[in-house]
């Protein structure tokens, strides 16, 4: 591989070096008052066009001539230039936000767009404005709740942040922070996601065909970005919310050059707990917070440094007898370089962790109980526009992950051995390629390759273990002493065909390798779901992904079709074998679990309605996940968890007046499979239930309503504010949380079933502000 | 863990508008499992067998006994001894009776099915102490009986206790090993929540009598596996308890040691 990526540079160079009549124009794209690149802003020339990078550079190379550039990216109006081309040219250009004009009412305006010609597919792109306009839950705007509205996006449960994505479980999607993994992006047991929306500028989903600059998750990518601080004048906004308040400052620290942002949220839960008269709730404490910095700091014309900061923590204790801590901190410094107008380089330090810690206290036994996955993390990336239609990205990446399983300290008087389970260090190693080709005015491709080298590392123990889970072998090695390398091979093929100017076919190929597992026993994101790195047992999860997909645009631009269907096979994947101990206190984590494969495979559709007063999409999943793991099910195929046949989602936002806008949105999805009983009998003079097949049932549809109101209290060109109103399940569906079978307390010759509902009728109210 | 997570879940729902209620569920029928108990302990008083089946969900609560088996226990691989049917589905034998160390052999045979399964009582861990101790559980202050003895410092030690208040069985189940607590001084608190249908909080005046049984790890993996079978959803794959009996049916057989302490509660 080493040596094929020069030779490929080369070959590229000649292809270049052969259409030297071209001159260059390139650029930077900024939005609004603010001096921040905006990436993925399209430029569109004609029938050909480009694409802004990360720091909002483009650059694209035509024959010398007369041209209209038409600049547009999502959420900023889009402006167009008219251009004489004799020489290289730089343009650089400010798209103003969209909704500075109200009467131009177009949230989802055409500057919006998704591109019918690039190759990329199964991608959804939100701006934090856009995502704004809709209803929330419990007055908390929140990014991972809005993208499950998408097609192929589906909700963990009831209010809840974690995703499933064309079938793929909650552990199988990347979620990056400015380009730091995020372990456990939720707050509350996955109620709140951990991005406060005024820290963040944007997000990317990929539901398929990922770039190869992505890997490590088998099904999805979820490309966080933050915004950057104003560097041209200082700001303070906030917020008023029904759990909690938010406050974000940024300014300049060279003017028009360099600045900073610094966002906080903190929420008030336990301000409500102690409300309360009943003192099995007035003494626990729930809380959370977050807080996001950034700063870029420009280096001179050709660099430009941008530091990024996360960190948010969860604390909940019931009363002292259990108290659980935890929390994620991520960081990134990167370095952008300009070697050229063609050739970009970004160079990023990145660091993630993220740990929990347990306090227990019964009695004489009080515990401790800690854990953590920690990595460091290395990347470098060279973005190079070739002559006459290349697009060349290369990049290497190297992560070092250290997960520490399981700390148990314990008093000296306590029942509890202090227990260290080994800690397990791996190397994750990353090279790839991609280019992407206009091969004509219709037809591009983009294809590349990603080779992981994943190697486990010394020092610890690691076993054997036979069909029955026990072990049979153990092979100690010494600190540093390369245990296994897995080394995969990840090729990666989009392309797309524009049939006209209205619409277009694509198509998609892409393998992903995930070496880290989430190994969670309950349906809740719980905090203390363990991340595993593959061992000699555990085998890389491996996904291939075809996809295929029709694009066309309707009523001249109004509204959008999109089509797409998709077909995953998933190996090594990961269950528990019946009666599992996660908390064993075993190194030995392997003997719990059991392996098998899946499949995924699904119809997505959306029409969205981009201008006019009332906008909004309609979307429609047709779906089907299945597992099959020895040892589960009687060796049969089964119905995942997250498996649901359809699911709806209708989304309209309406603006009455400049002042007023309304919103609401439902949802509708068949129940999660689940495994419930075909019979009871007595053990213990109780009574339990029997089990027949896994998941064989289904919970009861789910759907629901909400709604939201928009008030502008006041506009200057100072100062703003905001009221949001919204009610959260409108109609008060009791959509079940928990359904639990168990004896009639009235008769206890009965057995029933009772549904738990957590949320109806959730009104929320809001007050944001901005000077 | 999860007990506490799920309250936690709960009560953030609480704050706004979590309900409860009685739904009908069309659940299948399956055909009906035989369900076996089996136990043999080191106390005088017989090896009990009890054969019931399985039933639909929506049938009563009353779980008669399966006449007619034949049921056979042997000792180190010594002859085998057939248990009398007491009463219906309950079969007893006095000849059996548990030494630690020893090995029993299980063999039901009942309407053609043959299910056997094996069992052994562990060496005897001296169950030192019953106390009575007050404690917040759920933000209610609460007793609780709390038992202590000195765990061997070979691994491998599972216990099973089964608490009476006043001459009543409580309905929670308490299973442990020492996974965690290997050779130490160990202090197992025998809490008792609301929400597993306990009746009444233990309080001055009440007898506690704790039965502790030295029981093999095969036992104690149905003992805590059984969880998974009683039914609340949010637990990630409901399921049937491992049992060490062989042959398809549900249920356990459990060769174990017994020591009793009673205390009554300041």
């Amino acid at each position: 591989m080493r040596k094929l990526i020069p030779l490929f540079i080369f070959l590229l160079s000649v292809l270049g070096a052969q259409a030297q009549k071209r001159v260059t124009i390139s650029g930077t794209i900024t939005a609004g008052a603010k001096a921040e690149g905006v990436e993925s802003a399209t430029i569109l020339v004609g029938n050909t066009g480009a694409v802004s990078n990360r720091n909002g550079y483009y650059s694209i190379s035509l024959p010398k001539g007369n041209y209209q550039i038409r600049f547009s990216a999502v959420g900023l109006q889009a402006t167009s230039v008219q251009v004489s081309l004799k020489a290289d040219t730089v343009i650089n250009i400010a798209l103003q936000a969209d909704d500075k004009s109200l009467d131009e009412v177009t949230i989802f305006a055409n500057s919006n767009r998704r591109s019918l010609e690039s190759p990329q597919m199964g991608v959804e792109k939100l701006s934090v404005k856009q995502m704004n306009k809709i209803p929330v839950f419990m007055g908390e705007r929140d990014v991972l709740k809005t993208i499950q509205l998408l097609p192929g996006i589906k909700s963990a449960g009831d209010g809840n942040s974690g995703l499933y994505v064309r079938g793929g479980a909650a552990d199988q999607n990347l979620i990056l922070l400015d380009d730091a993994p995020i372990y456990n992006a939720s707050h509350v047991f996955g109620f709140f996601s951990t991005f406060n929306s005024d820290a963040i500028k944007d997000l990317a989903v990929y539901k398929g065909g990922m770039p190869a600059q992505y890997g490590g998750r088998l099904s999805s990518v979820i490309d966080v970005k933050m915004n950057d601080g104003d560097n041209r004048d200082f700001h303070v906004a906030g917020g008023i919310g029904l759990i909690s308040s938010r406050l974000n400052v940024e300014g300049p620290l060279q003017k028009g050059r360099s600045s900073f942002l610094v966002s906080g949220r903190r929420t008030y839960v336990d301000a409500f707990l102690r409300l309360s008269g009943d003192s099995s709730i007035n003494r626990n404490t729930i809380y959370f917070y977050d807080i996001n910095a950034k700063i870029t700091y420009d280096l001179g014309k050709k660099d430009k440094l941008y530091f990024s900061l996360y960190n948010g923590s969860d604390r909940l204790g019931i009363t002292n007898n259990f108290i659980v801590n935890w929390g994620n901190t991520a960081s990134t410094l990167r370095w952008s370089h300009n070697y050229s107008n063609r050739l970009f380089a970004n160079t990023s330090l990145i660091y993630s962790n993220y740990d929990y810690n347990i306090q227990v206290q019964q009695g004489v036994n009080d515990v401790n109980l800690f854990s953590q996955i920690r990595d460091f993390n290395i990347k470098h990336e060279l973005q190079w526009y070739l002559y006459p239609d290349h697009e060349l990205r290369i990049g290497v990446n190297a992560i070092h992950h250290t997960v520490r399983p399981g700390e148990v300290t314990a008093s000296d008087r306590s029942s509890y051995n202090n227990t260290i389970l080994q800690r397990r260090y791996s190397w994750e190693n990353a090279a790839y390629i991609s280019d992407n080709w206009k091969i004509s005015n219709k037809l591009n491709l983009n294809y590349g390759a990603r080779l992981t080298a994943f190697s486990i590392l010394g020092a610890g123990d690691f076993f054997n273990i036979n069909s029955a889970g026990q072990v049979i072998d153990t092979l100690s090695y010494s600190g540093g002493q390369v245990v296994k390398t897995y080394l995969n091979l990840e090729p990666r093929l989009a392309a797309s065909y524009q049939l006209n100017s209205q619409s277009s076919v694509k198509l998609s190929y892409a393998r992903n390798v995930q070496n880290l597992h989430l190994i969670s026993n309950s349906t809740t994101a719980t905090p203390t779901d363990k991340w595993i790195a593959s061992t000699n047992i555990v085998k890389p999860e491996i996904a291939d992904q075809f996809s295929l997909g029709y694009y066309r645009d309707l009523s001249a631009g109004k509204y959008e079709l999109t089509l797409e269907t998709y077909y995953k096979n998933m190996q090594n994947q990961i269950d528990y074998r019946d009666g599992a101990d996660v908390l064993n206190g075993q190194n030995n984590i392997e003997s719990q679990l059991l392996f098998g494969k899946g499949r995924a495979y699904g119809l997505e559709m959306q029409l969205k309605k981009q201008t006019g007063p009332i906008t909004g999409w309609i979307s429609y999943t047709l779906s089907k996940t299945e597992k099959q793991i020895n040892g589960i099910n009687n060796n049969q195929w089964y119905d995942a968890r997250q498996d649901r046949t359809h699911e709806i989602a209708v989304v309209g936002m309406y603006q009455i007046s400049p002042k007023w806008q309304l919103s609401a949105s439902w949802t509708y999805y068949t129940g999660n499979a689940v495994s419930f009983p075909s019979g009871k009998y007595t053990v213990n003079d109780r009574v339990y239930f029997y089990y027949t097949e896994r998941n064989g049932y289904r919970m009861p549809a789910y759907h629901r309503l909400d709604i939201g109101a928009t008030k502008k209290l006041k506009q200057t060109k100072k100062y703003s504010s905001e009221l949001t109103l919204s009610l959260y399940n409108a109609y008060g569906r009791e959509n079940p949380y928990t359904i639990e079978f168990e004896t009639a307390d009235n008769d206890p010759n009965r057995t029933v079933v009772n549904q738990t509902t957590l949320f109806r009728f959730v009104p929320s109210v809001a007050y944001n502000f901005k000077f | 863990m999860k007990r506490y997570i799920y309250i936690a879940v709960v009560l953030i729902g609480g704050l706004f508008s979590a309900c409860e209620k009685e739904i009908q569920l069309d659940l299948n029928s399956a055909n009906t499992k035989y369900v076996i108990e089996g136990m043999v302990t080191d106390q005088p008083g017989p090896a009990i067998v009890t054969i019931t089946q399985t039933k639909n969900f929506d049938a009563d609560n009353n779980f008669p006994g399966i006449s007619g088996a034949v049921v056979t226990i042997s000792d180190n691989n010594g002859p085998e001894t057939t248990l009398n049917e007491t009463t219906a589905g309950r079969y007893e034998s006095t000849v059996v009776t548990g030494v630690p160390g020893h090995s029993y052999a299980l063999k039901v045979v009942v309407g053609g099915e043959t299910f056997t399964a094996v069992s052994t009582i562990p060496a005897i861990v001296k169950f030192d102490s019953l106390y009575v101790s007050n404690e917040v559980l759920m933000g209610d202050d609460r007793r609780v009986a709390n038992v202590m003895y000195k765990d061997p410092p070979e691994r491998g030690n599972s216990f099973h206790y089964i608490q009476f208040v006043n001459g009543r069985r409580t309905r929670s189940l308490f299973a442990e090993n020492d996974n965690l607590t290997n050779g130490r001084n160990v202090t197992t608190q025998l809490r008792v929540y609301g929400d597993e249908g306990e009746e009444n909080p233990i309080v001055t005046g009440d007898s506690i009598r704790v039965e502790m049984q030295g029981i093999n790890p095969g036992v104690f993996l149905y003992w805590f596996s059984l969880q998974s079978a009683s039914g609340r959803s949010n637990d990630g794959a409901p399921a049937n308890p491992v049992t060490n009996i062989q042959g398809g049916a549900l249920g356990y057989f459990s060769a174990h040691n017994v020591q009793v302490k009673t205390v009554a509660v300041p």
